[in-house]
């Protein structure tokens, strides 16, 4: 429609005049009334206005040739105008701008982010909140199609994205993450974004290497408006209700914004997700002159989500692809134990100062608090509740000959498989009779931080060629971590107690206060602080000319982690848990460059290239921080290198890009945590509590990126993108083994040519979108995955894997079943097909607009990830749990969804 | 504009009122309902219905012969008990203790399940019902002396009860008692006391297991530790077997004196009586002061000797003494050994044909003047053949007249002495240990009383050998 419409104007109102310029009225489409505040610019040649209260623009001394005219406003569809210029002025005349119908998509997109499956790290990492407001074919394809299916750019997890708002960082400092939850169920609010994939100058930051995202929220950005939207859905939440209110800015020199959303549901795809939360959002700003504006912000998104578990092929085979062993029935209500709570509320304050035309020193602060509590069932002194647990399986019975007990199993897990919650207070008051504590609790995991953030950012045009950037920042975390009693199910407290531990005393959490009984909001098992602080540089200069723009770019960092131990642990008697950790401290630097070259106005060539070294996270700094002060032996930087390639075709029919892409990582560290059985150097029968830890992780991403943009009538449009990418581990690393109860083993795990657990490393997706003139629409795309590879366990692959506890191989070791025992799983493959569809209508002044996406239409069942369990770390242990006709200890998966929808109506006044 | 605020201000309230996801707020479910309603269901039956029976557990216990073939109950039948063990610790594992009473239990049998943290169900003096029908009586290693209750046939032994099976079988009252231990002194423990709860007073570890862990770390499975305490004049010994997945399995045993109180039960192959702890916290010694037995200089008189020397067999007839059949019509009577050339005084059912449907026998003592003396000690000899469900009891009285007529009337109080059990060999004689009896005066009467019958079952033979008391 927008192509048809301009082509109309275009041939219908050419006039011709001896200069180069050209004029035009920017008006909507529906309300036929002009615009003001569009931008127009012609992209090569760094010229651009904005249209006046008529909507009308002129654009003057233009160079003769080819060019790009674009016209942009917030909230509607870009046009790219495609005009040559020979000694001759244009008028366009009217030009209808189009409301943008990717704020429904948007809307839609924002619960694949709102699902934050991310239980405890693993593959479910999603970056689709990172990817959502690029205009990028491939990359919006990402977003929208693959990101169900924790498909990851360029294989890289979403700590190497950078989310912003205002201009502050906000990924964590444990893991490097954006926690997207603290921001949730604010669409409408947040909706002022601005991303910059992979290694594009941010005007912001230096930024990760998948990408910066800023979130501008303040209110004088905000477009005018109340915008009322009710949604439906069974992906993760059942309803949400959304109210936005923006003031603009005002007469006296003030705006408003205030959002607030509810979104609850009791379960949404997976059986027993409930979710719950609340979103708000302030935001006032003061223009205090031309040159000052101050802006105050708050986002508060106190809200709690139900998790799902990663089951066994067993368990899906019986209880099919829903199934989720946390909850169980509690006087007829779900019950789920592993609920994660985020309630950090984020108070801005920032200071935009024009010192005059060319620069900007933009000063920000910002303090967030609050608390992310993970709970689940403690059972020290009970039995593992969950239905699903290994022992309880058919499985488990089959492996030990009782085929008439495994049979009794298997119709006990078909009729109930959950939780049982009336035996677990059983337990407790039974115990209470006897003046025991409970057997079962339920317990928090608590990460209460307090991050304080201050920076100023100044950017400059130097002149029209040129531009400055430059950015001091300093940021200081204050962590206390420990597990909560957050609910004794009936007992008369719990004894904080180590059942693992070898002596009384190693079965001490706390030296300083033993056999301590533990009530509801008391700390228990570990308790400790941490104290980050960090302070970053970042410079950059833009440069823009008319065959080549490019820029360079450089950050440098320190970085300290510092644990503060508050438990004397019983097993690291001493300083070795109690107080202060030693100081890890890293500087660390960053540098990246890119050019764009334009072959034609129409053909472009962007070439990037970036080097940065990382810091370790907090996860990553401590070998076993909940109980000791120890950091990492040899703990290095992670070092990044990345370089992409892109062919860039923009033509009035088609928009096309290629892109091919190579990224090293070297020295990764990762710390994991399991339970494993079969350790050589520990004799018997080798079963211990430990912490994993890999350093010296290299791994290679390359492939390719293609996206493709068809108008091939005014209604319809074609979309086609793939990436064909290859992620291998590239070297053995050293793989630590740590525990209470043993001496550190190091190993070698020989990782090396695994492929990495990063999701489809092969995704295609075909589409069009209709486009009706009559405001409706809809589109459908068929997307294809495949290379989806298990996580392998790197304990599996070292030589604990085939010596005895004597240190020489076993007996019975045959390389040919090893190499077969220890062979990648390849997921299949698989397609699934989305639907997306919407109609708008103005009634008087109000805009109705309903949207509706089904999710996986055919209902394909497809697992989009998996780890082996490492609990079988042996040749024999492996060879037996694997001779059993279903493994007991078989690698655990998540499955996608099956067919899903979203329904959101809105309101616009 | 105002209008737009009230609409937002209006949905924060409505979202925040609508308060209808439930993620922590769960408050405590009535709990054990249903089972109750199956154990009143159970109780009206025994108490209602003809075929439907509560069995003691020492008769329950008596329908096994330890080393026979498991068996399945068929009938409605229904054991009751007081849970006494806890797998808590680690030192029990699948298996509990149930004995017949709360206090002075006389019975104790194991039930043997699949369920770890059994304690947090049947915790520590629980009633627990548990309805026998289709469920086995045996031992878990045929042999071992432990009879227990199984859910299922191995072969001879019984396999554990399965968790479907805790369901149907395993009810509990809402009662939950205290446990009193049963005072014991080390002698006196033998297979009747498996299965009970008991505490035995002024113990210490030897000098072998002082200062040790519970448990030896070169030992896969369990340790047994040897702990001792003073009977008159001589040290006794008693073992304490600790599995190594016991919690306290560390912990260092005490060199101190005090209280041990534990689960009478067996090694695993059943050829030992030990002592299974519930909790460490059960091990009191704090006595620095350890104990050291009489020295038997000390008692240089004897107040009764008697050693069955006399030639001729024959019923026995000592002068003062007497020799009297209650029930039926055997007598105490004189016997050698034809291989050792011992005499001694003997009893038994087995050759006497007599179709008594009953026999109690009395060999009582002359009477002994305890008055004259500050500390006296009783010991003797006994022996067994044949040995089945006949049983043999050593008594003493003060108010006895020394009239037959008036045995059956008299208060005969039991004496602590240890008897030949039936599983030893019929060659061996066991010492009675020394059993105190100053805290007796006047004039005493020490009684044999044996009781049995003609049924092939209880038809076993005594012998009775060295009955001494020596004073000083």
């Amino acid at each position: 429609m927008k192509k048809f419409a301009l082509l109309f104007y275009l041939f219908a109102t050419f006039n011709f005049f001896s200069q180069n310029s050209v004029k035009g009225i920017v008006k909507n489409n529906v309300t036929e009334k002009p615009l003001q505040n569009v931008k127009v610019s012609i992209k090569n040649l760094s010229l651009e206005t904005f249209s006046n209260t008529n909507g009308t623009f002129l654009l003057q001394n233009i160079l003769d040739g080819n060019y790009l005219l674009e016209i942009k406003l917030k909230g509607f569809e870009t046009q790219n105008l495609p005009l040559e210029f020979s000694g001759k002025s244009i008028d366009l005349e009217t030009i209808f701008l189009f409301e943008d119908i990717s704020e429904d998509i948007d809307r839609s997109i924002i619960t694949i982010t709102d699902d934050e499956l991310n239980d405890d790290g693993n593959s479910a990492d999603n970056i689709a909140g990172l990817l959502q407001s690029s205009k990028d074919i491939y990359l919006r394809t990402a977003a929208f199609e693959f990101s169900s299916s924790f498909f990851k750019i360029r294989g890289l997890d979403s700590e190497n994205g950078t989310v912003l708002i205002n201009g502050m960082e906000m990924n964590k400092l444990y893991d490097g993450r954006p926690q997207w939850s603290n921001w949730g169920g604010l669409n409408d609010a947040t909706r002022n974004q601005n991303f910059t994939s992979n290694l594009n100058a941010s005007e912001y930051t230096f930024g990760g290497f998948l990408g910066t995202t800023n979130l501008n929220i303040r209110a004088s950005q905000q477009s005018a408006g109340i915008k009322i939207s009710y949604a439906s859905s069974n992906r993760s939440y059942s309803h949400r209700i959304m109210a936005t209110y923006s003031s603009g800015l005002l007469a006296n020199n003030w705006a408003y914004s205030f959002s607030a959303s509810r979104r609850f549901g009791n379960e949404g795809f997976n059986d027993g997700t409930l979710y719950k939360a609340n979103s708000f959002l302030a935001s006032i700003d003061k223009k205090l002159n031309d040159e000052h504006l101050l802006s105050f912000s708050m986002i508060y998104t106190p809200n709690s989500r139900g998790k799902s578990s990663p089951n066994t092929q067993e368990v899906y085979d019986l209880k099919g692809i829903k199934y989720n062993e946390y909850w169980g029935n509690q006087d007829g209500e779900l019950h789920n134990s592993r609920i994660k709570k985020v309630e950090e509320p984020i108070f801005m304050l920032n200071h935009d100062w024009n010192i005059n035309e060319k620069s900007i020193l933009n000063t920000n602060v910002s303090y967030q608090f609050g608390k992310i509590g993970n709970s689940r069932v403690d059972y020290n002194f009970g039995t593992n509740p969950s239905a699903a647990y290994y022992q309880k399986l058919p499985s488990y019975h089959v492996s030990r000959g009782n085929l008439d007990e495994a049979y009794v199993a298997e119709q006990e897990f078909l009729k109930d498989g959950q939780i049982n919650w009336l035996r677990l207070y059983d337990a407790n008051v039974t115990n209470s009779i006897n003046g025991i504590g409970a057997a079962y609790i339920i317990s928090q995991d608590r990460n209460d931080d307090k991050l304080f953030t201050i920076n100023t950012i100044f950017s400059s045009k130097i002149n029209h060629r040129i531009t400055f950037t430059s950015k001091v920042e300093y940021k200081n975390l204050f962590s206390e971590n420990y597990a909560l009693v957050q609910d004794l199910l009936g007992g008369n407290g719990y004894l904080d107690f180590d059942r693992f531990g070898n002596s009384a005393d190693e079965q001490q959490n706390d030296l300083r206060n033993p056999n301590r009984i533990a009530q509801v909001g008391d700390r228990f098992k570990y308790n400790y602080n941490v104290n980050s602080s960090v302070i970053n540089g970042f410079a950059q200069a833009q440069f823009s000319y008319r065959k080549i723009d490019f820029f360079l770019s450089g950050k440098i960092s320190n970085t300290t982690h510092q644990r503060e131990g508050l438990y004397e642990n019983g097993s690291f008697p001493g300083d070795e848990s109690y107080g202060k950790s030693e100081k890890s401290s890293f500087i660390n630097f960053g540098i990246k460059s890119g050019a764009t070259y334009k072959i034609t106005g129409r053909k472009l060539l962007n070439f990037n290239i970036g080097y940065r070294t990382k810091s370790p996270t907090i996860k990553n700094t401590f070998s076993n921080i909940r109980e000791n002060n120890r950091i990492v032996n040899n703990l290095e930087s992670e070092k990044i290198i990345l370089t992409d390639i892109s062919y860039i075709i923009r033509n009035p029919i088609i928009t096309s890009k290629i892109t091919g892409y190579y990224a090293v990582i070297k020295d990764a560290t990762e710390i994991s945590f399991y339970y494993a059985d079969g350790i050589s150097e520990i004799g018997g029968d080798g079963n211990a509590f430990v912490q994993e830890i890999l350093t010296g992780i290299n791994k290679t991403h390359f492939g390719l990126e293609f996206g493709l943009e068809a108008q091939v009538t005014s209604a319809i449009n074609l979309k086609a993108a793939a990436n064909i990418g290859q992620y291998t581990y590239t070297s053995n690393p050293n793989l630590q083994l740590t525990s209470d109860v043993f001496e550190d083993i190091n190993l070698t795990s020989n990782l090396k040519n695994y492929k990495l657990a990063t999701g489809p490393q092969t995704a295609y997706s075909v589409g069009f979108d209709y486009r009706d003139p009559d405001f409706w629409w809809f589109g459908a795309t068929a997307n294809f995955f495949s290379n989806i590879y298990v996580d392998v366990a790197p304990l599996n692959r070292t030589e604990n894997f085939y010596l005895d506890s004597d240190g020489l191989p076993f007996t019975d070791y045959d390389e040919t079943i090893a190499k077969d025992l220890l062979y990648q799983e390849k997921f299949n493959d698989y397609m699934t097909v989305n639907l997306v569809g919407g109609k708008s209508w103005k009634i008087g002044d109000y805009y109705v607009g309903l949207f509706a996406s089904v999710n996986n239409l055919l209902g394909e069942e497809y697992k989009t990830g998996g780890f082996e369990q490492a609990r079988n770390s042996n040749y024999r242990t492996l060879l037996e749990d694997k001779s059993n006709e279903k493994q007991i200890f078989g690698p655990k998966y998540w499955y996608g969804r099956g067919t899903t929808y979203f329904l959101n109506l809105y309101l616009r006044i | 504009m105002k209008k737009g605020i009230k609409i937002v201000l209006l949905l924060i309230l409505a979202g925040f009122l609508a308060n209808c996801v439930n993620d922590d707020s769960f408050s405590i479910p009535n709990i054990g309902e249903e089972e109750n309603k199956a154990l009143t269901e159970i109780q009206d039956n025994i108490e209602n219905n003809a075929d439907w029976n509560l069995i003691s557990i020492s008769d329950l216990k008596n329908q096994f012969t330890s080393g026979s073939d498991a068996f399945q109950i068929t009938s409605n039948l229904v054991v009751k008990g007081y849970v006494i063990s806890s797998d808590q610790n680690g030192n029990f594992f699948r298996e509990f203790y149930l004995q017949d009473s709360p206090s002075n239990p006389t019975s104790g049998i194991k039930v043997a399940l699949n369920l770890t943290n059994s304690y947090n169900k049947f915790n520590i003096g629980r009633e627990v019902y548990i309805y026998l029908k289709d469920l086995y009586v045996g031992e878990v290693n045929s042999g071992d002396g432990v009879t227990s209750i199984g859910g299922k046939l191995d072969d001879n032994e019984i396999d554990l009860i399965s968790e479907n099976q805790i369901e149907k079988h395993l009810f509990r009252s809402e009662n939950t008692e205290i446990i009193e231990p049963l005072l014991v002194t080390i002698p006196e423990i033998n297979q009747n006391y498996i299965g009970l709860f008991v505490t035995i007073d002024e113990v210490f570890f030897s000098e072998n297991s002082k200062g040790k862990p519970y448990v030896d770390e070169n030992d896969d499975f369990d340790t047994q530790r040897i702990f001792k305490s003073c009977q008159a004049f001589e040290y006794v010994d008693f073992t304490l077997e600790t599995s190594s997945f016991a919690i306290f399995k560390n912990e260092i045993l005490p060199s101190s004196s005090g209280t041990i109180s534990g689960i009478v039960s067996k090694t695993f192959n059943g050829d030992k009586i030990v002592l299974a702890l519930n909790t460490s916290n059960d091990v009191t010694l704090k006595n620095s002061e350890i104990c050291t037995p009489l020295n038997i200089d000390d008692f240089p008189l004897t107040l009764l000797n008697e050693e069955f020397e006399e030639a001729t067999r024959g019923n026995i007839n000592i002068a003062n003494w007497t020799n009297y059949n209650q029930e039926g019509s055997k007598y105490w009577n004189y016997e050698e050994d034809e291989t050792t050339l011992r005499r001694f005084a003997e009893i038994s059912a087995y050759s006497f044909v007599s179709g008594d449907q009953s026999i109690i026998s009395w060999l009582i003592t002359e009477s002994v003047n305890l008055d004259t003396t500050t500390e006296e000690y009783l010991s003797f000899e006994t022996s067994n053949s044949f040995a089945n469900g006949s049983e043999l009891e050593v008594l003493i009285s003060t108010d006895w007249n020394g009239d037959n007529a008036s045995i059956s009337t008299s208060n005969w109080e039991k004496l602590p002495a240890i008897i030949v059990q039936d599983s030893e060999d019929f060659e061996n004689w066991i010492f009675s240990s020394y059993i105190n009896l100053t805290s007796y005066s006047g004039s005493v009467y020490i009684a044999f009383k044996y009781t049995g019958s003609s049924d092939e079952e209880f038809n076993g033979t005594y012998e009775l050998d060295n009955i001494k008391i020596i004073a000083k």
